[in-house]
Parts: structure tokens; C-alpha cells; sequence
């Protein structure tokens, strides 16, 4: 799936002050291409995800998805897109403490409606994927942190989505961690053809990623 | 922070700083309060007028009399005393006969003499005619202007027949005077009764008033102070002088000051008999005083009651406020830990959220203060009473007692959390949440033991009859037995809060189970998720333990109630049917069988059925026989298998071949009957002045009762009483030497019972001495003022109860979904869907809510059960106390599981509709 991002402006409101977070912020992305987005502490980064995911909207501009302005969604066009097209995974993991990776993992296919079969066969190809067998059976806070993270990213593969969002997705990680699940990012775009944006600090994505992008004050400078 | 002032500015700012926490630690207070102040004042707005009710039902302030016949100037020397108003003579003429000639004089009057001012103080009668007194009129109550049959311009004849005893013969002599009717007098109450005292009327409807100036010359005439039995002797003309005093209510009396009003009255009091003390004034029947007496205790008796009525209410708002404040208190963990690594004490911590338990307090009390200003309007329903918007009332003493309460239960609910966060280790605290909080391991040992206790207590409700089980041989199990026995008092109330708290907490804590097989229940809703909802549930069982406990209480509580409240007037309706047996009950003297027919003659009467009564001997001991026209009354009564210990209604059919008796149970076991045994009867019949025969029967006992309803008479066929019962149809009633009779009538469908009771008395007034009816008295019962103002109470207080309840899980839910926003916007941003989101917490909170009702239920249930059977223990007890589920009862409950929907759906919404990249933006952005 493409993404189109034209004009896109973001500005928060609390009480007596405004902060603008995207000033008219434009980019495009093909198909199945990694994009890596790098930047300071509030240049507007997690912003940007949030809208391209769905999961905020902005003051002004539009984001087209595969030809369709997701910004002109209405509630409930934008709870099927994030359930079937993105796949979002966080810096911090937000796994369900309570379930244990194998449930997190099937979480968003109960969410989908898809079949108990349907779902422990995509499970199992998931805990394949991230090669996760033997802990399947742990909950979150028995986990390591890259476990927990690849743990996360089988979660956001779940529905089978076109596009994968990370937000600073190694940043709670050690380096070889860290490294590891770059590299599954970089198989999944590869492999499966996913449209992968990640949000990241970490300067070892550059190699792995077919753009690397430079956002400061809320608009791409390179 | 090293002063007191430094305390005070931070625990202020803290609490306008984080209002919504502020409010979630006092709700629960202030509702407490509300219901508090709301009654306190009802009870100060009603106080007035319920002073001013009582002081109305007080005609005569004092009474006084004096030696001196000189009324003339006894009166005025009264009258003279400062703050008396009026003051007027009775002259006490006699109780003759009145009729409208001297052949007729067949109904009785009380003969007063008074002055025409005395119209003009009594000012509650009613007068046709006029009340000028002139020599030789009088004005009569209405009651003897009916009975005798005249009006005004008529003449009435007073008379008074002497019965002497001349040359060793009686003689009659009748001494008569005529006076004409000049007014007749609507007298509305013979007495009156405000409460526990009677307040005596001197002048009642039996009353003919006459001049005082001519009553000296009527009591000549009349020979009323002719003594015949001490000497043919002559009472005193004047020593039947009264004298009715009335005082300046409004300059003595100050609702406000009782006692000081009290004095006062003692006080005037005192200066009547000072200033009369040459007449032999002396001062005697204080009702004012007494009255007001009456009023005061009755003012203290009742704020107590209600507070004690509303304890479930402010327990379950000191729970909830225990909640609140521990909500927030682990919302503030951090900033604890904020202030204690920038150096304040533990013990400044703990002094600082003590002082601002203090200011809540005061807050909740103030805010519970002017909600109870709303919520009296509730209350004073309670009397009946209309009450302008703006007469509302309030004491010293209700907002003395609304503050005090709320800072008391503020400081009792945040002492406990407070000293524990305030010891909890900085770097703890600085988490964001602490595993050792979450994972605290549960101890059962105190719930269990809570359920063992109330288990035995409920036991003993049921089971335990110390007369038999005192009467045996003293072992172990009888010292327990004692010692709990003893301990009943404390334990029976509570008990349902021991079986909640114990049984809730060990189902919710102990165990998961119960959540995921209730939560099965909500999978309607949850659909796949529902395992979602039982983890949730089990990973904060404290939590979910708590809102249990508040809906279980709620419920148990209202449950009891209902179930007690009908049960009590389905008893009552037994109890006046057991006393009345039909739909109407007459007591008579007179001859069973043509009063019978005559019952019978009536329209609307569809059977009668009469018994009598006389008193007979068994053996040795004394026992009261009924003869009854028993197939009649199979007919008439409807009787139920409880009065039976031996047999069954059926058996009365056997009396009728007049061999076979039934007796009651305390006859059976004072001599060991049983069914088949003979039972030899003696009855003594007197034959005018000579000696007396004794008439014995020999009866085959066929059924042993506790009673059979409408069966009684005065002296006779009280439960106490052994009792046989006999058909009337074999045996000689002229044996009944009283001659006392009962008549059950069944009336026909269509018919007013009451028309047809109305109907007997006036067709026959000599005969019916005593006419019950039952619709008459159950409707009395039903709607006692004392009653229905309880019932009304209990209904006003479980709404609260209920209020509390669903505040209560809507503010626990509401925390919850607070903490877990993180947790919701991330499965959101799976794609779950707000319809989801609000699904799984409306499972969440149907599963606590459905584990809640069945222990309330249950408890509920069990606690009226044994309650009932508590207060049932009585072998001889008339009737049954069965226990009544009505279908009131399933109204409450289906009423509060909408309440507590509603509760829940609202906040399942409210958790649903977070803004997701509020939630998500942590760090960065």
C-alpha cells in the first residue's frame, strides 16, 4: 500500500497554549518501501505515526492510503483500517500484561471476527516468524524486553496488515536486541512486502532502510 | 514544610488541585451526611408543628380546685396571676338521667355548670344555638340531642333516681327537672391520645352544660348530694368546683428553650397557689407540662432512632469513602515519593494528609448539610406534613451533627491508608505502580473466621430455644451455647456484614474461579473476549472484591427490609384474622339464636356462624369451654394447617356428634393429651341466688389446636387460656351462665363490610356491644402513621443505599479504566472498536455486578430467614410468622441491577471514548 501524506498540519490545544506539532508536512511512501524517520524530542515524529495509523487526526492536510484520504474516514472506516491495513508497533511494547504472548497475539484477530481455526494457524505462523514457540505460554512481565518486542511485532503482523508503523521500536532494547528486531523489520519489508515507517533514534536502521528521512519542527527537511 | 500553616497551604492546594480525587475520597461521606442531615431536618422543620399537634391535643392547661365554694372570687383571684389568660369554674353537678320527658329518661349525661365566657376559651366547640346559660336552659351535647331526640326550643328532663332503703324495704325515689334546649354542642373527641399520653377532656360528648349560677339550685333539686351509702349523708355543695386555667402559650412556651419554657410553666404554677392560698388553691393536672415533657423525650428518642435506622447508610458511605480515599491515595504514590526524597518526614507526611482528612470533612459535612436541605423534602413525607418550600428549619444540633459525623468518618477512613503510604520506601513509590501492591499474597484466616462466625450466630437464630437447651445437663457445647447466647446482641446485626465481607472476599480473593464462571454469563456481550474480561478481573481481585461488597451490602440490606416489612404486616393480617376469624366479629349478651337469625336477616350478610363461652374445669385446673356452631363456622373461617398440632381443619367436622371435643396445646401439655384421649369438662351453673350445679361432659379429644380464629371474648379465649371447643349444637347453652357470645359473619361479594357492621350497630345497638371489622382493622394496621412513616423510612434510606452502591462501582471503574488508558488505547490501535472496548468493561462490571447480587441475595435472604425465625420461637404463639416473598421483593432487586447497569454502561462509555494519542504520547512525540 502507498501513503501519501500532502499538507499535513497537527496542532495541539491545551488550555491557554498551542503547540503545532506538523506545520504542512508532506511524503510519499511506496508500496512495500521502508522508511526510516529520524529526529529530535518533539520535532513530531510519534505525530506523524499517529496519523498515518490512524489513530489521531489532523487539524488540516490529508493522507491518502492506496488512493483513499483516511483523514475522510468516519469513526468506524478508521477502526477497520487500523484493525485490517496497520500494524503499530511501540517503543514501549503496551502488551496486555494479563495475557500471555500467544492471547496478544490473537487479540486483534478476535477483534477482526477471524475464526478460532483461522486464528491458531495464523498464531502459529507468527510465533514461527519471530521464533517465539517455546514462550508462547508467558505473560509480558516474564519476558525479556526483545522478546516482548518481537512478541509486539507478531501483534502487529496479526491481521496480516499492508502497512507496519513502529515507533522507536528498539528503543528499550540493548544493542544486539535492538539489532535483532531491526533485522525482522527489514525481513518483513523484504520478504513479505510490507510498507514499513519506522520512527527511530537508532542509527543502524539507515542500512536497513530504503529511505531514511529527517523531521525537525514538524516538517521533513531531507 | 516545617509549619503548620506550610500544612494547611499544601493540603488546601492539594485538594483544589485534584478536584475529582477530592471528590472520590468524600462521596461516599456525603452521601452518608445527607441522608443524616436530611432527617435531622425533617425532624427540626416538623418539630415545631409537631410541638404546636401535641399542645393542641392539651384543652385545659391546669386544673385546679379549691376549699372555698366562693368561685366567684376564686376566679378572679386566678385570673389576676400574671401570664394566666382565662380561667373558668366547672361546676361538677352530677350524672343523671336525660330524656325528653321523665318516662323517658333512659340515657345518662354529665350535668356541668359554667359560665357563657366559657364558649370563648373552648374555642374547639362547635355550637348551634347559643351559649348565653340562662336560668332554667341548657345546652347539650349533640350525642345526647340525638340519642334523646330533641333540639333546640325543646325541653329535656333531667333526672335522678335515689334508691332507698326505708322500713326494711327499698324504695325508689326519682327527683326531675325540666329546662329547655338553648343549644346543642358539637363536642368532636372524647379524649385524646398524642403518643404514650392521655390527655384528659373534661368535657365530653355525654355532656349537658347548665349555668353555673343556677347549679347550686339543679343540685337541690335534683338531690344529687345525697350520699346513700355513707349515712344517707350530703356531699359539700362546692367541693365539685373546678377551675380550668389556661395560660399565655405564646409568651411561655419557646420551642427553642424547652426547659427554660418548663420553668416558666412551674413558675405561674406556683403563683396560682400562692395568690389562691386564702381560697385552698391547689394546682393539680399539668398536661401542658407534661406534654412538652413528652414532646422533648420524644424529640431525643426519635433523632436517636433514626440514627440508628441509618447505620447501614453510613456504613456503606464510610466503605465507599474507605475506597475513595485509598483510590487516591494510590494515585498520589508518586508524589509522595516526590516530597519524601525532597526531604519531608514519614511523620510529616502522615500529619499532612491527616489535615487534609480535616478540611474534607468540613467540606463533605457542608456539602452532605446543604444536599440534606434537598433531601428532607423526602423526609417530611415521613409525617405527612406540608411543608412550605421555604419553612424548612435546621438546629444546632443537625449541623453539629452533619460536620462532626463527616470529619469523624474522613479521619477514621484516611488514618489507616495514610500511615501506610507515608512508611512506603521512596524508590517505590516513584514507579509508577508497585508489584508488591498488585501481588500482595491474600490471608483467608480472618474471612473465614468472619463466615464461621456468622454461621453460627445464623444457627442459632434458627435452631436455638434456650428453655429446652439451658434445661439439660451443663457440658462444653452448653458453655458455648451461653457464650454465644450472651454474645447474640453484638453479633446478630453483624452478621450479614461478617458473611458479606467474609464470603465475598474469600470467593473474589482465593480463587479466580468464580470470575471466569460468572463471567460466562456476560458472553452475550463480550463475545470471544470474555476470558479478557475474567483476567482483568483476577489480576486486581481487591479491587473487583470491593465493588462486590458495596452491591452485596446494598442488596442484603433491602432485601432484608423488604422481606421483614412484608412479612411483618402478612403477620399482623394473620394475627387480626386469628382474633377476628371472619370478615366481621361481634361480641354479645344476648341470646345466640334469634341474634343469630336476626345477623342472618340482614342484606349482605351471607352467613353467620355463634359461639359461647363459659368457663369450665379439667381436672383440677381452670379452662374456658366454647361451644360453636361448627359446620358454620368451617364455612365462614378460613382455616390454615398452622392452627393445628394435632389434626387438621377437617376434624372439626367430628364435634358435631356432640361427643368430640378439640382443645388447645396448653391444655394438651398440661395434662399430656393426646388425640383419642378422654377429656372429662365440668361446668358450674348457677340458678339465680341458690346454690349452684355442677354438669360434667365426657369428650373424645379428635384435634389439639393452638387456636381457632374469631374465637375469643374478653376474659376468655386469651392464648394463655386452656381452651376446649365444642359443637354448640349438643350441649345446653343455658349451662353459659355469662351469657357472653360471639357472632362470625361472612359477608357477601359486593357488600361494603364495613356498611354492613354499621348497619348491625344501628339496627342493633343493644345487642352488638362489640363489632370488629377485619378490612377496618388491617387498613388500621397497614396504615399506622407509626408504620407507614417506618416504611417509608426504610424505602428512602435503601434509595440511598442504592445510590451508594452505584456511585460506588461507577467511581472504582472509573479508577480502573483511568489506570489501564495506556492498556485500552493500545488495544484500539489493534483495531478494536469502541463498541469493544465498552463491551469488555460492561462484561468486567456485570461479572462483579452479578457475583454481588447473588451474595447480597443469598444473604439477604438468609438474614430475614433467621431473623424470622428468631423472633418466632413462641410455642403458643397464635399464628405463624411464615416468611413472604412478595413480588415488591423482585422489584427492588430487578430495580437495582438497572440502577447498577445504568452505573456501569455510563462508565464502560466514558472508558471507551478515550482520545488515543493522548494516551499513547508517554514520551516524546
Amino acid at each position: 500500500m502507498s501513503i501519501v501524506v500532502k499538507d499535513l498540519i497537527r496542532v495541539y490545544r491545551t488550555g491557554k497554549s498551542e503547540v503545532i506539532a506538523l506545520r504542512g508536512l508532506n511524503l510519499d511512501v511506496k508500496a512495500g518501501e521502508i522508511v526510516a524517520i529520524m529526529g529530535p524530542s518533539g520535532c513530531g515524529k510519534t505525530t506523524l505515526l499517529n496519523m498515518i495509523g490512524g489513530l489521531d487526526r489532523p487539524t488540516a492536510g490529508s493522507i491518502l492510503v492506496d488512493g483513499k484520504d483516511i483523514t475522510q474516514f468516519s469513526e468506524n472506516e478508521l477502526v477497520e483500517f487500523r484493525r485490517r491495513n496497520v500494524g503499530y508497533v511501540f517503543q514501549f511494547f503496551n502488551l496486555v500484561p494479563t495475557l500471555t504472548a500467544e492471547e496478544n497475539i490473537e487479540l486483534p484477530m478476535q477483534l477482526a471476527g477471524t475464526s478460532h481455526a483461522k486464528r491458531k494457524e495464523r498464531v502459529g505462523e507468527l510465533l514461527d516468524i519471530i521464533d517465539l514457540h517455546e514462550r508462547k505460554h508467558h505473560k509480558p512481565d516474564e519476558l525479556s524486553g526483545g522478546e516482548q518486542q518481537r512478541v509486539a511485532i507478531a501483534v502487529a503482523l496479526a491481521n496480516d496488515p499492508e502497512i507496519i508503523l513502529a515507533d522507536e521500536p528498539t528503543g528499550e532494547l540493548d544493542t544486539k536486541t535492538g539489532k535483532e528486531v531491526l533485522q525482522l523489520f527489514h525481513t518483513l519489508g523484504r520478504e513479505f512486502g510490507k510498507t514499513e515507517i519506522i520512527v527511530t533514534h537508532d542509527q543502524r536502521i539507515s542500512p536497513l532502510a530504503d529511505r531514511t528521512l529527517t523531521i525537525e519542527d514538524g516538517l521533513i527537511i531531507k | 514544610m516545617s509549619s503548620v500553616g506550610a500544612f494547611l497551604r499544601f493540603a488546601l492546594g492539594s485538594i483544589f488541585r485534584n478536584r475529582r480525587r477530592a471528590l472520590s475520597a468524600m462521596i461516599g461521606i456525603i452521601l452518608a451526611v445527607t441522608l443524616i442531615a436530611g432527617e435531622n431536618i425533617a425532624i427540626d422543620t416538623t418539630a415545631s408543628s409537631a410541638l404546636m399537634n401535641i399542645l393542641e391535643a392539651v384543652q385545659v392547661d391546669f386544673m385546679a380546685s379549691a376549699s372555698s365554694s366562693d368561685y366567684v372570687n376564686v376566679t378572679s383571684t386566678i385570673a389576676k396571676v400574671e401570664n394566666v389568660k382565662y380561667v373558668e369554674p366547672i361546676y361538677e353537678i352530677g350524672y343523671v338521667e336525660v330524656g325528653a320527658d321523665v318516662n323517658s329518661t333512659d340515657h345518662y349525661a354529665n350535668i356541668v355548670g359554667t359560665r357563657p365566657e366559657f364558649e370563648v376559651v373552648m374555642d374547639k366547640l362547635d355550637i348551634t344555638g347559643t351559649f348565653t346559660l340562662e336560668n332554667g336552659t341548657a345546652v347539650l351535647s349533640s350525642n345526647i340531642a340525638n340519642s334523646v331526640g330533641v333540639g333546640i326550643g325543646d325541653t329535656i328532663c333531667l333526672s335522678n333516681t335515689i334508691r332507698t332503703f326505708e322500713n326494711e324495704v327499698w324504695r325508689n325515689r326519682t327527683y326531675s327537672l325540666n329546662l329547655t334546649v338553648s343549644g346543642i354542642v358539637n363536642i368532636k373527641e372524647e379524649s385524646s391520645y398524642e403518643g404514650d399520653i392521655y390527655f384528659w377532656t373534661p368535657i365530653t360528648s355525654q355532656t349537658v352544660f347548665v349555668s353555673i349560677y343556677e347549679a347550686s339550685s339543679i343540685e337541690e333539686k335534683l338531690n344529687l348530694t345525697f350520699h346513700p351509702w355513707v349515712n344517707n349523708s350530703h356531699y359539700m355543695s362546692g367541693a365539685k368546683i373546678q377551675y380550668f386555667i389556661w395560660i399565655d402559650r405564646d409568651k411561655l412556651i419557646d420551642i427553642n428553650d424547652l426547659e427554660g419554657s418548663k420553668t416558666s410553666i412551674r413558675q405561674v404554677k406556683k403563683r396560682i397557689e400562692l395568690s389562691g392560698a386564702q381560697y385552698g388553691v391547689s394546682v393539680y393536672g399539668s398536661d401542658l407540662e407534661m406534654a412538652i415533657n413528652s414532646y422533648s423525650n420524644r424529640m431525643v428518642s426519635f433523632r436517636l432512632i433514626m440514627l440508628a435506622l441509618s447505620l447501614p447508610v453510613i456504613a456503606l458511605g464510610f466503605y465507599l469513602g474507605i475506597l475513595g480515599v485509598e483510590l487516591g491515595m494510590n494515585e498520589r504514590r508518586r508524589e509522595i515519593g516526590i516530597l519524601k526524597s525532597r526531604g519531608v518526614s514519614n511523620k510529616q507526611i502522615l500529619l499532612m494528609l491527616l489535615f487534609e482528612s480535616i478540611i474534607l470533612g468540613v467540606i463533605a459535612g457542608i456539602i452532605g448539610l446543604l444536599c440534606g436541605l434537598l433531601s428532607s423534602r423526602f423526609f417530611l413525607g415521613l409525617g405527612g406534613q406540608e411543608i412550605g418550600l421555604f419553612d424548612i428549619a435546621v438546629s444546632n444540633a443537625s449541623i453539629t451533627i452533619s460536620i462532626l459525623l463527616a470529619i469523624i468518618l474522613m479521619l477514621i477512613a484516611v488514618v489507616r491508608p495514610a500511615r501506610r503510604i507515608s512508611k512506603i520506601p521512596i524508590v517505590e513509590a516513584l514507579h509508577h505502580y508497585s508489584k508488591e501492591e498488585v501481588k500482595k499474597r491474600y490471608k483467608p484466616t480472618r474471612d473465614i473466621i468472619m463466615i464461621l462466625i456468622a454461621s453460627l450466630t445464623y444457627f442459632f437464630m434458627v435452631t436455638f430455644d434456650p428453655s429446652t437447651f439451658f434445661s439439660g445437663s451443663f457440658t462444653f457445647l452448653t458453655l458455648i451455647a451461653l457464650i454465644f447466647f450472651m454474645l447474640a446482641p453484638i453479633l446478630i446485626p453483624f452478621s450479614p456484614f461478617f458473611l458479606i465481607f467474609g464470603l465475598t472476599r474469600l470467593l473474589t480473593r482465593s480463587t479466580n474461579k468464580i470470575y471466569s464462571a460468572v463471567s460466562h454469563a456476560t458472553k452475550f456481550f463480550t463475545k470471544d473476549m470474555w476470558h479478557i474480561v475474567n483476567k482483568n478481573l483476577a489480576r486486581n481481585p481487591k479491587r473487583a472484591s470491593r465493588v462486590c461488597v458495596i452491591i452485596s451490602l446494598a442488596l442484603a440490606f433491602g432485601i432484608f427490609t423488604m422481606t421483614f416489612m412484608d412479612t411483618s404486616i402478612a403477620f399482623e393480617e394473620r394475627k387480626i384474622r386469628a382474633e377476628i376469624g371472619s370478615d366481621i366479629h361481634i361480641i354479645s349478651y344476648t341470646e345466640n339464636m334469634s341474634f343469630e337469625r336476626k345477623l342472618s336477616a340482614i342484606d349482605g350478610v351471607d352467613m353467620v356462624a355463634s359461639a359461647s363461652f363459659t368457663s369450665c374445669n379439667v381436672g383440677s385446673e381452670y379452662a374456658s369451654i366454647s361451644a360453636f356452631n361448627s359446620s358454620a363456622y368451617c364455612e365462614i373461617v378460613d382455616l390454615e394447617d398452622y392452627y393445628f398440632i394435632e389434626g387438621n381443619p377437617g376434624v372439626l367436622t367430628t364435634l358435631a356428634d356432640g361427643e368430640n371435643a378439640v382443645i388447645n396445646k396448653r391444655l394438651a401439655d398440661e395434662y399430656g393429651f393426646n388425640v383419642g384421649d378422654m377429656l372429662p369438662v365440668q361446668v358450674y351453673h348457677y340458678e339465680g341466688f341458690a346454690e349452684g350445679t355442677t354438669h360434667t361432659f365426657n369428650y373424645q379429644i379428635t384435634g389439639i389446636v393452638k387456636y381457632l380464629p374469631g374465637l375469643q371474648l374478653w376474659g376468655y379465649g386469651v392464648y394463655g387460656d386452656n381452651m376446649v371447643f365444642v359443637d354448640l349444637s349438643r350441649i345446653n347453652v343455658t349451662l353459659f351462665d355469662h351469657g357472653e357470645s360471639c357472632f362470625l359473619v361472612k359477608v357477601k361479594n359486593g357488600f361494603s363490610h364495613e356498611e354492613i357492621a354499621n348497619d348491625i350497630e344501628n339496627l342493633y345497638p343493644n345487642e352488638a356491644s362489640d363489632i370488629k371489622v377485619f378490612q377496618v382493622e388491617f387498613d388500621r394496621v397497614k396504615n399506622d402513621p407509626m408504620f407507614s412513616a417506618f416504611l417509608y423510612f426504610l424505602t428512602v434510606e435503601y434509595a440511598f443505599v442504592l445510590l451508594i452502591a452505584t456511585v460506588g462501582i461507577g467511581l472504582i471503574m472509573f479508577v480502573a479504566a483511568r489506570e489501564r488508558e495506556q492498556e485500552i488505547a493500545n488495544i484500539i490501535a489493534r483495531g478494536a472498536s469502541t463498541k469493544q472496548i465498552f463491551s469488555l468493561f460492561l462484561g468486567e462490571g456485570l461479572t462483579i455486578m452479578l457475583i454481588g447480587i447473588l451474595i447480597g441475595s443469598g444473604t439477604g435472604l438468609l438474614t430475614a430467614y433467621a431473623f424470622n425465625e428468631m423472633i418466632s420461637i413462641d410455642p403458643y404463639q397464635l399464628v405463624e410468622r411464615t416468611l413472604i416473598l412478595s413480588p415488591s421483593l423482585a422489584l427492588l432487586i430487578f430495580a437495582s441491577i438497572i440502577a447498577l447497569i445504568f452505573t456501569i454502561t455510563m462508565v464502560s462509555l466514558q472508558a471507551a471514548r478515550i482520545k488515543l494519542h493522548q494516551a499513547l504520547r508517554i514520551r516524546g512525540g
